[in-house]
């Protein structure tokens, strides 16, 4: 086999065990509303980790799912790490350029306007409030995510969840009347 | 109000927080958020750090991101949260066990020759799916024990060669979720593991999968 040759078949065995690994991640993403651009920047990092650490095409060939899971995790672990360093700078940058962020800032949107509104102030001082063993499973109710997700992220049994959930909701509701909003139980999920 | 009125808020509040206020201080470490989604850690500090996530709109998808790979390596059976969704209940646990007591007394003894050694200790017998099974179910693979083998890797292949399922654990038995997807046909299987530096598999054995 020629040197091109081989190199071909490195680079086909390597983007198989990839392409295998990140078809998965997908898969599961969709079911959780992940952003997709920020799995293309693991992958492309996981290819150059692989293409890096595997010498031959055989070797490549043999790489495991289990490999490329534990790779792709660390991966994604370094990239965040470099993202947060990357936000810091830009932060400081800015921080040090007070005057020029004040004349470049974006105009108010819908969502700062709403956050801003007083009752969103006023739901999300409610929410603060609901004691810390509730809380979190409340935060990802309200955030979208099915009761099933909460009681597997936590390890808790589906009744747990449930108890948790609803008494943490209650919680909710009766902060909110005694600040004055109203509830309509009639539309409450279960 | 209601529930659906109060999640279009909070999603609201969320959306706006982080692009306004820049990267809190107050921010899990990425360490932390893995932890989370591996289930790592005390009750308490993982509370803590989903409390934050939940609220921070440049945490949340840190956490997506995280989470769907955790997951793809459990339903692949590479990552831990997979061997401990299926080994903490007790019940499921102890199917497994039946399953496999009742696999080795309906399997056929396996001739010696069938296994191949391609190291000087141990071999792996395989015992369980039988050879036809139905399609559409989680299917548990089993094997005996080969002493002072750290991991074993099974692989299912198409009729064509190609890698359908693989998956990696210490134990002897594994359940495969992702089996359940596969279409009827005919494959084969295999279970290979390193035992004293030396690496030991077993011969690939049928298996044909017919519809329900």
């Amino acid at each position: 086999m020629t040197l091109p040759e081989a190199e071909q078949h490195l680079s086909l065995a390597l983007e198989a065990a990839v392409a295998r690994f990140g078809s998965m991640v997908r898969q599961v993403g969709r079911r959780y509303r992940l952003d997709e651009s920020g799995l293309d920047e693991v992958m492309q990092e996981v290819r150059i980790r692989l293409w890096r650490a595997r010498a031959t095409s055989e070797q490549v060939g043999e790489t495991n799912t289990s490999y490329v899971y534990r790779t792709a995790s660390s991966a994604a672990l370094d990239i965040l790490r470099r993202r947060r360093a990357r936000q810091a700078d830009r932060h400081d940058a800015v921080e040090d350029e007070g005057s020029v962020a004040v004349l470049t800032a974006p105009k108010s949107d819908p969502h700062a306007d709403l956050e801003g509104s007083e009752l969103a102030d006023r739901v999300a001082r409610a929410i603060d409030e609901i004691p810390a063993s509730r809380r979190a499973p409340v935060r990802m109710h309200l955030a979208g995510y099915p009761r099933e997700e909460i009681a597997k992220l936590m390890g808790w049994t589906e009744a747990k969840t449930r108890n948790l959930l609803y008494r943490g909701l209650a919680d909710l509701r009766e902060r909110l009347t005694a600040e004055g909003i109203g509830w309509d139980t009639a539309a409450e999920t279960n | 109000m209601d529930e659906e009125r109060l999640r279009q808020i909070y999603r609201g509040v969320m959306a706006s927080r982080g692009r306004r206020a820049g990267r809190a201080a107050a921010c899990p470490d990425p360490d932390a958020i893995l932890a989370l989604v591996r289930r790592e850690g005390s009750e308490d500090s993982r509370l803590a750090t989903l409390d934050h996530v939940m609220s921070c709109a440049d945490c949340r998808p840190e956490f997506d991101l995280l989470r769907s790979i955790e997951l793809a390596g459990a339903e692949a059976g590479a990552a831990r949260t997979a061997r401990r969704s299926w080994i903490m209940p007790a019940a499921l646990a102890a199917s497994v066990l039946l399953a496999v007591v009742v696999g080795r007394l309906m399997l056929p003894a396996v001739p010696e020759n069938e296994v191949v050694r391609s190291g000087e200790d141990g071999r792996v017998t395989l015992l369980a799916p039988p050879p036809e099974a139905a399609t559409g179910s989680p299917m548990l693979f089993a094997w005996h024990p080969i002493p002072g083998a750290g991991r074993y890797r099974l692989e299912v292949l198409t009729g064509e060669g190609e890698v359908a399922l693989e998956a990696e654990t210490a134990d002897t038995a594994i359940m495969v979720q992702s089996a359940a997807d596969l279409p009827p046909g005919d494959y084969t299987w295999w279970v290979g593991a390193t035992s004293a530096g030396a690496a030991v598999r077993s011969a690939l054995r049928p298996l044909r999968l017919t519809a329900q």
